[in-house]
């Protein structure tokens, strides 16, 4: 990459420049939005000085923060219960043989490529067949759904980076199988389950389409909320709790990455 | 996938015969539930939609007397009035929001509206839904005030006597402008015409083809929802003339511009043109003289409905003036109901951006359904917007 030449690394290879306009491509509308949450002006096209009243008005109103509380709520327990599922699965699918292995296989990451409408569609009519009520459960249990497939992709690519002579190696040392599971597979797999926790918790967070079709009994989440506001128009207090938004699920992300990362070198250390 | 390796066999071949009874077992439970869900949803639907009978074994939920399932637009729920409700009628209010009328539609055809009461469908979704024999009449007699809504939303045209639904709140699509630059009073649309050349690039119009087209109409003197192939075509020829002077065709992306000058004329819903309104008073938002379409959102109560009694409950405390002036002057809707009118604050009340003269609302039109003329209207929208 680097040329011998001194001057040469004056001069931004094609490289730096396409990487510095997709940064600014991807990037930039997001900095504008931060940007103009601190406006006093409620009309993004003027500044009107520096003011942090929307977010007071975001954090002063009720029904945003029920809303987010319905969201974090949904999220954590979609992904606790997917996280388990899901590591048993991926890890069922690396270790056993049975038929219609490929199969199961290629359905349990169907909801990855499936459009969210025929999720949300689909469980609705599901949970309707059954006479089952809409509650907070229901969405908890649409967004097992999609969250088990991120979280079980996410580990079997770890898994079969794994060297399989350790777990064996236990066994003949003793171990009982469930000792083997829980003491030596577990600790190596932990940096993708949190991972993938991570990232299907964001993307459970960002869901509107499944959750809109299967909330009931009161249940409201974040982009269900917002959506429904955009029609008597969006102020700025939005723009004040995407900031916040993205500010967590960035630090998340970031979180994940970083776990890997540290397990990954765990990993090559060895 | 990693090799085989030794491991597997430990696994696979522990008791053959155990795993073999348990695949069965499996696989005749496996086709056991799917064949009890299909023959399940097969009926459910069948009652939960479209012929939706109220005694259908699946209306479980939310059925209780003392709890009303409301599914509405975020705007018309607030905490304050759930609380209150509670407190006089006792009756525990829990309150679904939807972002569009399609996705309620698709969510109550799907079968997962049979929890609800009431709903909050607008206008031309009413239609829909009394087409699709969802709704059931509304009973004048249990809506105390009825007699008190205004004559133009007695026998609105999207629902003939308000049959099925109630007028809760309404506004207008007009024009928002630059008073400044634009020194002459706005009246009519012909004013887009007559000044295109100080307009052009300064004016945006709806990104709506029915609003759009629905103004042309009107400004040629025909209905807004007119099904005559003559008069969509003289009324996109007469839009072909405008097209060069518009700057873009956008819902909202107008209000930044205009309220910093850049734009001096934008056709706006009359909730936006009050708001931008009031962040720039050197902006006006009229309703021209020759009529706009007017919106309006009302309140039904669905066929499946587990809690009727709880449902007129509800219309009767919603609509009651004190409470529908508070909601709808946060809201600065407009309402249908004269008594409620009087209680809105004055600076609304008599804000003709808001509440047209009635010489004016008399011209104003609702969008009705234009069923088959719909393709003709998004073939020239689309010869509109792309040439």
């Amino acid at each position: 990459m680097t040329s011998p030449h001194p001057l040469a690394k004056f001069r931004p290879s094609w490289q730096l420049i396409l990487t510095l306009l997709m940064f600014v491509f991807m990037y930039l509308p997001v900095l504008v939005l931060a940007f103009f949450s601190f406006n006093a002006s409620p009309f993004s096209a003027g500044w009107g000085g520096f003011s942090l009243k929307w977010y007071a008005k975001m954090f002063s109103d009720e029904r945003m923060l029920s809303a987010l509380q319905d969201s974090l709520l949904v999220a954590f327990l979609a992904v606790m219960i997917s996280a388990v599922l899901g590591t048993l699965m991926a890890v069922g699918l690396a270790r056993y043989k049975f038929p219609g292995k490929g199969l199961y296989q290629g359905m349990s990451y169907l909801p990855l490529i499936i459009p969210d409408i025929a999720i949300a569609v689909a469980t609705l009519v599901f949970l309707a067949s059954l006479a089952i009520p809409l509650s907070l459960w229901t969405v908890v249990a649409a967004h097992v759904v999609f969250c088990i497939s991120y979280i079980a992709l996410v580990i079997s690519t770890r898994l079969t980076g794994l060297n399989q002579h350790l777990e064996e190696a236990a066994l003949d040392l003793g171990a009982t199988p469930q000792q083997a599971f829980i003491k030596v597979l577990l600790p190596q797999l932990m940096p993708a389950i949190i991972s993938g926790c991570l990232l299907s918790f964001v993307l459970s967070m960002d869901d509107l389409l499944i959750s809109s079709f299967t909330a009931g009994g009161g249940t409201t989440t974040l982009p269900m909320e917002i959506f429904s506001r955009v029609r008597t128009g969006v102020k700025p207090d939005i723009n004040a709790l995407s900031v916040v938004l993205i500010l967590g699920s960035g630090i998340l992300a970031f979180a994940a990455e970083y776990i890997r990362f540290k397990g990954d070198q765990q990993q090559l250390g060895k | 996938m990693p090799p085989v390796h030794p491991s597997d066999s430990r696994f696979s071949g522990r008791s053959p015969r155990l795993s073999a009874s348990r695949r069965r077992f499996l696989q005749l439970s496996g086709a056991a539930l799917s064949g009890a869900v299909l023959t399940n949803c097969a009926r459910n639907i069948g009652s939960g939609s479209t012929d939706a009978s109220p005694a259908s074994p699946a209306s479980s939920s939310g059925g209780g007397d003392n709890t009303l399932h409301v599914y509405s637009w975020s705007a018309y729920i607030d905490d304050d009035l759930l609380k209150s409700f509670e407190q006089e009628t006792g009756i525990k209010v829990v309150a679904d929001i939807y972002d569009s009328n399609e996705t309620m539609l698709a969510k109550i055809q799907a079968g997962g509206g049979k929890q609800y009461s009431i709903i909050y469908p607008s206008d031309y979704m009413v239609g829909q839904m009394a087409e699709l024999n969802l709704l059931s009449p509304i009973d004048k007699e249990r809506v105390p005030g009825y007699s008190d809504l205004l004559a133009q939303w007695k026998s609105p045209s999207y629902d003939v006597d308000n049959k099925d639904s109630i007028p809760y709140a309404w506004g207008t699509t007009g024009l928002v402008y630059n008073t400044e630059v634009l020194t002459k009073p706005v009246t009519d649309w012909s004013y887009l015409w007559d000044n295109k050349k100080q307009l052009s690039g300064k004016m945006t119009l709806l990104n709506d083809v029915r609003e759009v087209m629905g103004f042309t109409l009107k400004s040629l003197g025909f209905s807004n929802s007119s099904k005559d192939p003559k008069q969509i075509e003289a009324a996109y020829k007469k839009l072909a003339q405008l097209k060069p002077a518009i700057s873009s065709f956008t819902t909202d992306g107008w209000r930044d511009q205009i309220v910093v000058g850049d734009l001096l004329l934008s056709h706006a819903y009359s909730v936006d043109g009050i708001d931008a309104m009031a962040s720039n008073p050197k902006l006006q938002y009229v309703i021209p003289s020759s009529g706009a379409t007017v919106w309006t959102d009302t309140i039904v109560i669905p066929k499946a409905a587990p809690n009727v009694d709880a449902a007129y409950k509800w219309i009767a405390y919603t609509i009651n003036p004190e409470t529908a002036a508070t909601v709808l002057a946060r809201l600065k809707f407009a309402t249908p109901n004269r008594k409620t009118l009087e209680l809105l604050p004055k600076e609304l009340r008599e804000n003709p951006a808001l509440i047209p003269p009635d010489a004016v609302l008399k011209k104003c039109e609702v969008l009705a359904n234009v069923d088959t003329a719909t393709d003709l209207y998004d073939r020239y929208w689309t010869q509109l917007t792309s040439g």
